[in-house]
């Protein structure tokens, strides 16, 4: 039986556990071909065929330094599957070898750090965005304007949830960045 | 970079990527070795090689090696200097070491 590519929808705020999961898919012989905006595309491959790891750029791929790096990662057999924003979703294949992006306690750190000012970066985005709705919502009721206040309302209502959960993420990372700063006082 | 960081101790995948290249060898020619000198021990991955070697350059403890224009991988070379951190390294891990066998090891002559 010919299987079709399959699409699956889903968000994730965390990129460890987004790479499980492509990593589970390819384990019941989905691989990840395509994704956009929370849409995962999947061809059939065979069970464990592939490892994928997700990383964010320093630079956006378009920068020549990005373009030396997945020349770099292309030599040995990793190859880029999708770009969103300065994310990257590789993949390699399972009988090249082992695929770990990071292999001491200074380069995890320096990848969970980039990761981690992104999201900061956003949250503040999403709490200034959160005030112009609450804003222009009040003013809005003010003049007796109802629906478009209430909805500029909700939408700050929204964007204060979102930026509460990534800050919650971001939390958890600075512990796990505060746990390899500890070990890295023991050894690399 | 202040005084005191320059006198540290090279991280393992520093040292390595120094030793591999006294002779010049692109990115996963570093990596392969740097595999087979430590014996398969360190496998060194593309986004931490990626990030040395950017710093190494920065300190100009490698160089760009010109190579022939149809090669698109791009070759890197110790320089004076890279030596120089080499050679400090070692007296370092030397004096590690005999303090380390002289303990740890015991020698009776102690």
């Amino acid at each position: 039986m010919i299987r079709m590519n399959k699409v699956v929808y889903r968000m994730f705020w965390d990129y460890e556990r987004e790479e499980e999961w492509l990593n589970q898919m390819a384990a019941h012989r989905w691989a990840l071909t395509r994704y956009f905006w929370a849409r995962y595309e999947f061809e059939p491959c065979q069970s464990g065929e592939y490892i994928y790891r997700i990383e964010l750029l320093e630079k956006s791929k378009k920068d020549r330094k990005s373009g030396e790096y997945l020349q770099l990662l292309k030599e040995t057999g990793i190859m880029p599957i999708a770009f969103y924003m300065n994310w990257v979703y590789l993949r390699k294949p399972a009988d090249r070898g082992p695929f770990q992006l990071y292999t001491d306690l200074d380069s995890r750190i320096a990848h969970y750090r980039r990761i981690k000012n992104m999201w900061y970066a956003i949250i503040l985005a999403e709490l200034a965005a959160a005030g112009i709705n609450f804003y222009i919502g009040l003013t809005d009721l003010l003049y007796e304007t109802r629906l478009s206040g209430w909805i500029n309302f909700a939408v700050g209502v929204l964007l204060l949830i979102g930026g509460g959960m990534l800050f919650l993420y971001n939390r958890r990372l600075e512990r796990k960045i505060k746990q390899l700063e500890d070990e890295h006082l023991v050894h690399e | 970079m202040s005084e005191s960081n320059e006198r540290g101790a090279l991280t393992e995948a520093v040292f390595y990527i120094l030793l591999s290249l006294y002779k010049p060898l692109h990115g996963y020619g570093i990596m392969q070795k740097v595999k087979e000198m430590s014996s398969e021990r360190v496998d060194l991955g593309a986004g931490t090689l990626y990030g040395a070697i950017n710093t190494l350059l920065q300190k100009e403890w490698i160089e760009p090696h010109p190579t022939s224009k149809s090669s698109r991988k791009k070759e890197y070379v110790i320089t004076g200097h890279g030596r120089e951190a080499v050679r400090t390294e070692l007296d370092r891990l030397r004096e590690l070491l005999t303090n380390g066998a002289k303990i740890a090891w015991g020698d009776p002559d102690e």
